[in-house]
């Protein structure tokens, strides 16, 4: 009887597990850019795709520090792992918005301090992919979040990579 | 007699098969805002069969002004309007990057100078679409070229792309 507990128990663990599997991979990309010659200097990056919910452990996110008027690159690139079917009118959307503080858990109100920001919509289908490279500065020193997410994706759960961007004077 | 009614049916089927192999199948509005005025743009076609081999050149392209500095908005919308045919796997390019004068030609490699650049792939059934918004800064003077074009979406020997592009000069 034991056993027959203990099976059920792992079962449903597996098909948690399977309902709560990844559905998308993102690598994300915030590069400093040489002024001189345009190229790719040194960057950060994460290829780390969180569920929401339950949400971030922030302290895992990945920071960066640049000067600020600095020369930068933002770069992305999602591809759906969700193997089960076409999803309609799913958005991607990415932005850099002005944070209060460090590994800051709540999302800021996107309706001001955005740098830059975009999104796109589209039927989301097994292996898709979305990616962008966008060139930007932040003038003012601060603490910004660049995120890349997916939203109306007919899911109990989003997806979404960050990074924190540390803007000095 | 015979012989120039022959040439002339022959002409009305290739001028038939062409126009078909040639039909749009998206539809494209390419809107940049400015602060103070903006333009939207529309398809075009390009591709194996370019037109500008038989004779007939682009359109020239619209022209957007603003201030270095200056920060637009980019939206753009791509739409299916084969009536069943799916096209799949399009991959959906938008750039935006310097170029040397207006109405000059795409660079052959986005390798320098580029502001911009996204993408995405996607199946087109009939009446699908994939939109796009876009915030953009523009912190230097000079000509840029803002582009939307299909790649992928050419299939068989006469089969094109499809393109909306504008310059934008900021002063």
């Amino acid at each position: 009887m034991r056993y027959f507990w203990l099976a059920g128990l792992l079962m449903l663990t597996l098909l948690a597990a399977t309902a709560r599997a990844e559905h998308a991979n993102i690598t994300l990309r915030i590069i400093r850019i040489d002024p001189e010659t345009g190229k790719d200097k040194d960057e950060a990056s994460t290829t780390l795709v969180v569920q929401e919910p339950p949400g971030e452990n922030v302290d895992q996110r990945t920071q960066f520090k640049v000067k600020a008027g600095e020369p930068l690159a933002l770069q992305f690139i999602l591809t759906n792992t969700y193997p089960h079917g076409e999803k309609p009118d799913v958005r991607i959307r990415y932005f850099v918005v002005r944070e209060a503080k460090l590994k800051q858990k709540n999302l800021p109100d996107l309706n001001e301090g955005v740098v830059i920001q975009g999104r796109f919509t589209l039927n989301y289908k097994p292996k898709c992919r979305v990616g962008a490279r966008q060139l930007l500065s932040i003038k003012d020193p601060g603490i910004y979040l660049l995120r890349v997410q997916t939203e109306n994706t007919d899911s109990d759960h989003e997806h979404f990579s960050a990074i924190d961007i540390v803007v000095e004077k | 007699m015979v012989h120039q009614a022959r040439i002339l049916s022959a002409f009305l089927f290739w001028l038939a098969a062409f126009g078909e192999v040639r039909a749009d199948h998206f539809a494209i509005d390419l809107e940049v805002k400015g602060p103070k005025a903006g333009r939207t743009v529309h398809a075009e076609t390009a591709g194996p069969a370019d037109l500008s081999t038989l004779g007939t050149k682009p359109k020239p392209r619209e022209v957007l002004e603003i201030q270095a500095g200056d920060k637009i908005i980019i939206k753009w919308t791509l739409a299916s309007t084969a009536s069943k045919d799916t096209a799949k796997d399009v991959l959906v390019h938008f750039y935006a990057v310097k170029i040397a004068k207006q109405g000059g030609p795409p660079p052959p490699k986005l390798d320098k100078d580029v502001l911009l650049e996204t993408a995405l792939t996607m199946d087109f059934k009939p009446k699908d679409k994939t939109e796009g918004e876009l915030s953009l800064q523009v912190d230097k003077p000079g000509v840029y070229l803002l582009r939307l074009e299909t790649i992928g979406a050419a299939v068989g020997a006469d089969g094109h792309e499809h393109f909306a592009n504008l310059d934008l000069v900021a002063r």
